[in-house]
């Protein structure tokens, strides 16, 4: 049975983790294995952990895919570290949060905040009054029918008096199977442990429920002996480093535990705005509701003034409201515009990348690895298409260079070409093996899968067989036909001369361009 | 004069020194067959080193080296690259003034030949002049009839080494022969 804070973790092919909506990663430790209480957990034994802002991941070296596990941040009550000792390596062990208790201190912050509204009916025209008062017999005076305007005695009210606390935020209670966002207000499912939309942690009254009715299958936990977990006493995992001491991990747990606590004090609703649509944010509705309690005279007259406040009020509401919307409406069809130029490029992958950057790492060793892993999936994304359609790869490092550090690497440090060259080359090592380094020519070096350089030459000689006299435009032309670019001049232009230096092809140098033929009357 | 030579003379890529050894090798001795060819159905007996063929030392006609079908023509270091090969495998002798005899047939070839004829006429202990071997009627048919004269020398130099000929000499210069 393995504890309910172990989380399944989607992995990419290279074995980098999928980040959620609004997640960041802090650091990288490397290597790791994951402890159960005092237990080892088999086939966690050596892998990285990734430390991001919302969870402490970790990947498995050997099944990146199946062994990853995760905590969330949240989860965590504390975190200790224990030194290296003896044969025993530097751990770092993680004191977790009991399941059932979680919900409580939560629950409460929400209460406090609301205001508390009471109602009550008045004996005399039975209109149903509100106050956001406390009402009492003393301060009865202060409270007029709102409608007749006749104070009623409390006595004869103190039966109709119903404090509702939340009455503010109905909407909670008649969705309560469903989880309300905190941060953005949307309702996700229940099952669901962070906003669909936002990624913001959802409110855990809900989740506990569904974690406690099914876990996650697609987590295995296998211990080695007993974890020596006692019910009732706080639960524990442990990291144990490998190779380094981990004090740098635990630091940023520490950190990050802390900031964790300040963020969740702090309202989040708009937080950081300051206005929405020039409005200020401070005026907030509940202005409205002044003026009905400050409806304090009595009779006819303050009936009508109270009636036209009203109409006035409605009036700027209503405006208010128009405005929102003609401005809403005006963002909107930007945006389609927007949608629409960019239409035919859908991003199927919109989670945030793993920023790979050098301070997280703490040898340069750890960084080329993770360069690798992060080039990996960039060039198995990026030229997805041409594998499809005719399953190599085949790229010279000068344009990964370029394509890589243009895409990725801006505001996180470009790489050296010597970086990237040294990532390259350890494709095989990581067990990336739909890629290698290959040097063609035996100068140009390249980034290929499978056989693709015999690929390519087969393809050149195709065309020059059924199109003898071809030059480089026009095979460059004829092989990227279908499919954007491809193949590059460059690689075209070191197949050609291979071609050539093999003798399949022969050449006729002309002043306007060198022309290929495929060679049958000279066999060697 | 040259729509006769076989298709290959068509194909661009051999105006082109190709940069693989292998297949270079090849494409020489493919330029060596064709103007052999050349020269045969021509009945050229030497060539310039333009590749024109050279009939009472006057220089005619177009050169192998230019393809004006196809458009294509040989540069200089290349064509020659292809005589020296043409020498060097004996299909063609140079000349001191930079005229190559083409040998369509062996050296040794043409001497059997001529000495076959001595031998078919009856004119064996007979002299012959070089002129009566080589523009005389009694060897219209014969492959060697209109033969340059220096080949000639060469061929009969050849039956000299056998000891079947005698030449006689005039000012340096084969006048006469004598088959023993």
């Amino acid at each position: 049975m393995h504890l309910q804070q172990w989380h399944y973790v989607e992995t990419t092919a290279s074995g980098q983790p999928i980040l959620r909506e609004n997640e960041r990663d802090v650091y990288v430790e490397y290597p790791a294995g994951c402890y159960q209480g005092k237990a080892k957990i088999i086939g966690k034994q050596k892998g990285r952990i990734y430390l991001t802002s919302q969870r402490l991941i970790y990947i498995d070296d050997e099944k990146p895919m199946t062994n990853s596990v995760s905590l969330e941040i949240d989860d965590i009550a504390k975190v200790e570290y224990s030194s290296k000792f003896l044969r025993k390596s530097a751990r770092l062990i993680i004191y977790l949060k009991d399941i059932a208790d979680e919900s409580g201190p939560r629950a409460y912050n929400y209460a406090t905040k609301q205001p508390q509204v009471q109602r009550w009916t008045c004996p005399i025209c039975m209109a149903l009054n509100k106050t956001t008062k406390e009402i009492s017999v003393n301060n009865m005076h202060e409270f007029p029918c709102e409608n007749c305007g006749v104070v009623p005695d409390f006595d004869m009210i103190a039966d109709s008096i119903k404090s509702d606390q939340t009455g503010a935020f109905g909407e909670n209670d008649a969705s309560s199977s469903k989880n309300a966002c905190s941060m953005c207000t949307f309702l996700n499912q229940p099952l669901l442990s962070n906003c669909e939309m936002c990624g913001t942690r959802l409110p855990e009254k809900d989740r506990e429920l569904s974690a406690g009715a099914s876990p996650d299958k697609r987590v295995r936990i296998e211990l080695d002996s007993k974890d020596g977990l006692i019910p009732g006493e706080p639960v524990f995992v442990q990291i144990s480093f490998r190779m380094s001491d981990g004090v740098l991990l635990f630091q940023t747990v520490s950190n990050l535990l802390e900031n964790q606590e300040r963020t969740k004090i702090q309202d989040v609703f708009n937080k950081g705005a300051t206005s929405v649509n020039n409005a200020d944010l401070q005026l907030k509705s509940l202005q409205i509701l002044d003026t009905d309690s400050a409806l304090s005279k009595v009779g006819i007259t303050s009936l009508e003034k109270s009636q036209e406040t009203k109409l006035i009020n409605n009036d700027i509401i209503l405006n208010k409201a128009l405005s929102d919307l003609s401005s809403l409406m005006a963002l909107a069809s930007d945006i389609e515009k927007l949608y629409n130029t960019m239409g035919r490029k859908t991003d199927h992958n919109s989670h945030p990348l793993l920023t790979v950057d050098r301070e997280k790492f703490l040898t340069k060793d750890l960084f080329i690895d993770e360069i690798s892993r992060e080039l990996y999936g960039f060039i198995m994304s990026e030229f997805q298409e041409q594998k499809e359609k005719e399953g190599v790869i085949l790229i010279t490092l000068v344009d990964i260079y370029a394509l890589y550090n243009k895409a990725m690497r801006i505001g996180s440090g470009l790489v050296s070409p010597q970086e990237l060259k040294e990532a390259c080359g350890r494709f095989e090592k990581l067990g990336l093996n739909d890629l290698h380094l290959t040097r063609i020519n035996g100068r140009v070096l390249c980034v290929s899968s499978g056989d693709s350089f015999g690929f390519i030459k087969q393809k050149i000689l195709d065309v020059a067989t059924t199109d003898p006299g071809t030059d480089l435009l026009q095979l460059s032309q004829q092989l990227n036909d279908n499919n954007g670019n491809s193949w590059t001049m460059g690689i075209i232009m070191e197949a050609l001369n291979n071609c050539v230096n093999e003798g399949k092809l022969l050449v006729d140098e002309q002043i306007t361009g060198i022309h290929y033929y495929v060679n049958f009357d000279w066999i060697i | 004069m040259t729509e006769k030579l076989p298709p290959i003379y068509n194909f661009p890529p051999l105006y082109t020194c190709q940069p693989n050894v292998l297949i270079r090798e090849q494409q020489l001795s493919t330029w060596c067959d064709l103007i052999l060819d050349f020269a045969k159905t021509n009945n050229a007996w030497c060539m310039s080193q333009e590749g024109t063929v050279i009939k009472d030392s006057e220089s005619s006609g177009q050169s192998i080296f230019r393809n004006e079908s196809i458009q294509r023509s040989i540069s200089v270091p290349f064509r020659d690259q292809i005589w020296n090969k043409m020498v060097q495998s004996e299909k063609a002798i140079k000349s001191n003034n930079g005229v190559f005899f083409i040998l369509w047939r062996s050296v040794d070839y043409w001497s059997s030949q001529i000495l076959q004829w001595f031998e078919t006429t009856g004119k064996v202990n007979q002299v012959v002049t070089v002129y009566e071997l080589l523009e005389g009627d009694e060897t219209l048919g014969w492959e060697f009839h209109g033969m340059h004269p220096s080949l000639c020398e060469e061929s009969l130099q050849k039956l000299r080494d056998r000891g079947r000929a005698t030449l006689l000499k005039e000012q340096n210069k084969i006048m006469g022969v004598k088959v023993v």
